[in-house]
């Protein structure tokens, strides 16, 4: 019985293991495939957000409505967020017919990180990071819109 | 008196420790992504718990034993250690995500590096489990957890589309893409798992034994899990509600936790910053100590060890080692660098797979006569309880290949 109960529990534990190689597989392979339109715009969609998250944050924060450290702080926060599709965004080619889009998104991020960065350490710089990062969200729209029109 | 005080610090406790970091972002980008449309999941997902909830705390009372004790009677070894290990992965992945969240709300306070948070959040968390009883962390937990009732109080201020809202009760599938379909679909198990984490149904009964339940303490048990799961339903839905009117006209998914903050200060100013951030950090400390306790309770249970707070540790040393194993492996998880948020995102897509597997014991003992006596499920908790197993099997099948198609619930 307690042979019967050993054999069973080993052959749980291979099949667990067994499951999670395979996705961890499945999840390396498509992580390493080229950019497609659905994976782009998944990255561009998480800038836009990062964009528009931060122009709300200045508002609020020029509304009085936020301590100056937590103003800093969620900047830095989000510049780490928008840092790490950066990199995600460098890690791998888009397919032909999206290496302009794939471009314009690092282009993008490089310029969400150029208006957070230095407003990380200066919680005064929320007036003047306003319209930059409507802009930015705007420009950002409208590349997921080019890369999903069904959206 | 002091029954009638129990009652009503049972159910804010209930309320308050509701709410952890996965549902707090899944509820708000459900409602960023889709308004209100999906209102209906989150009501099945609360009677789901009180159905569970329920039945857990009876058999924790009548019986005096706790889930996993149920399992390994009814599963089995073979199936019981499957659900054990799987319930443990699950268990450690979240609290891997809440020890994030935290540090990720202290970095937004003190602006101290968020790895030197995490470690000052471990050895907080050893410190509370170990000197503070079990009624203490309950309490102290779930009932300061209750300052995220101002996101009920934000979501009002809000004014939102009660037309809407009430139309969002109905199921109904949005006429959007077919790749928004299927992230509707995604969503739609991620919030049932994610109100009925298992984890909550482990901790409620081993807790149950740990405060001494007896058949007395039936009612008790019945009125704390449907008001106060019912009031944490108000709360997820209130998340939801600032997802659809703060965060959706803006595009914005909630990545961060400092997002609720700023949704919060937006309506009530700094005040509102401030309550968000304390409520944040006790519902979601809660929820890192319930999650390792869990796994603890669970392990022992299963095996037949020694376990509870009310045990002086040299005299359950398997226990404490537990939940001590447990912070520390979730500590190093997120000590890696990887998102707590995307953490906490995979633990509730797995938690709905083992959620069948945990809650067959269940059912099968509380209806079985003979165990139970006049104690046995009516007619109302069996209906809903195999109602509601169909229904997670449908989710747990559902759960994987809809989290590879949605690329991660991205889109």
């Amino acid at each position: 019985m307690a042979d019967h109960a050993h054999r069973a529990a080993w052959m749980q534990a291979s099949l667990l293991i067994a499951s999670i190689a395979v996705l961890v597989i499945v999840l390396v392979i498509r992580l390493q495939r080229p950019f497609d339109r659905d994976t782009l715009a998944i990255q561009v969609e998480e800038l836009q957000s990062q964009s528009a998250e931060a122009a709300l944050l200045a508002r609020n924060a020029m509304g009085d409505r936020l301590a100056p450290g937590f103003v800093r702080q969620h900047v830095q926060q989000l510049d780490d967020a928008g840092g790490r599709v950066w990199e995600s965004l460098h890690s791998k080619p888009a397919s032909p017919d999206l290496t302009a889009a794939l471009a314009r998104a690092q282009q993008l991020a490089s310029t969400l990180h150029a208006i957070l960065n230095p407003w990380s350490t200066d919680a005064a710089r929320a007036a003047q990071s306003i319209v930059p990062l409507d802009d930015l969200a705007q420009r950002l729209a409208a590349l997921d819109h080019q890369l999903k029109p069904a959206d | 008196m002091s029954r009638i005080l129990e009652i009503f610090l049972g159910i804010l406790t209930a309320m308050g420790g509701f709410v952890e970091i996965g549902e707090l972002t899944f509820m708000m980008n459900a409602g960023s992504l889709f308004n209100y449309r999906l209102l209906w999941v989150v009501v099945i997902g609360v009677v789901g718990i009180i159905v569970y909830g329920e039945i857990a705390g009876r058999i924790a009372a009548v019986r005096g034993q706790a889930v996993f004790n149920v399992v390994r009677e009814r599963a089995g070894i073979r199936l019981g250690l499957l659900t054990l290990v799987a319930a443990t992965l699950v268990c450690l992945l979240t609290c891997a995500a809440e020890i994030g969240a935290i540090a990720m709300l202290w970095e937004l306070v003190t602006a101290w590096p968020y790895r030197l948070l995490l470690v000052l959040g471990l050895v907080f968390f050893l410190l509370v489990i170990w000197f503070l009883p079990f009624k203490a962390i309950e309490r102290v937990f779930g009932l300061m957890g209750l300052l995220m009732t101002v996101f009920i109080v934000v979501a009002w201020k809000m004014h939102p589309d009660w037309s809407q809202a009430t139309a969002g009760l109905v199921p109904s599938i949005p006429a959007v893409s077919s790749d928004k379909q299927l992230l509707y679909a995604y969503y739609a198990v991620a919030l049932v798992s994610s109100v009925m984490l298992p984890y909550e149904t482990y901790f409620y009964a081993s807790g149950a034994i740990e405060d001494r339940w007896t058949p007395r303490d039936i009612n008790l048990n019945r009125i704390i899990v449907i008001v106060g799961f019912a009031l944490g339903g108000v709360l997820a839905a209130a998340l939801m509600s600032i997802g659809s009117q703060f965060l959706g006209p803006h595009q914005i998914e909630a990545g961060l936790p400092g997002t609720a903050g700023l949704a919060a200060a937006s309506e009530m100013g700094r005040a509102g910053l401030w309550l968000a951030l304390i409520g944040m950090f006790f519902a979601f400390a809660g929820a890192a100590i319930e999650t390792a306790m869990s796994s603890a309770y669970d392990v022992c249970q299963f095996f037949g060890w020694r376990w509870g707070k009310f045990c002086p540790p040299r005299t359950a040393p398997r226990f404490v080692l537990s939940w001590g194993i447990v912070l520390l492996l979730a500590t190093l998880i997120v000590m890696t660098g990887v998102d707590p948020i995307k953490v906490v995102e995979y633990s509730i897509i797995f938690s709905v797979v083992i959620l069948p597997l945990t809650y067959f014991p269940l059912m099968a003992i509380s209806r079985d006569a003979d165990v139970m006596g006049v104690y046995v499920n009516g007619v109302v908790a069996n209906t809903l309880g195999w109602l509601y197993f169909v229904l997670i099997c449908i989710a747990a099948v559902a759960a994987i290949p809809l989290l590879v198609l949605t690329h991660g619930g991205q889109g």
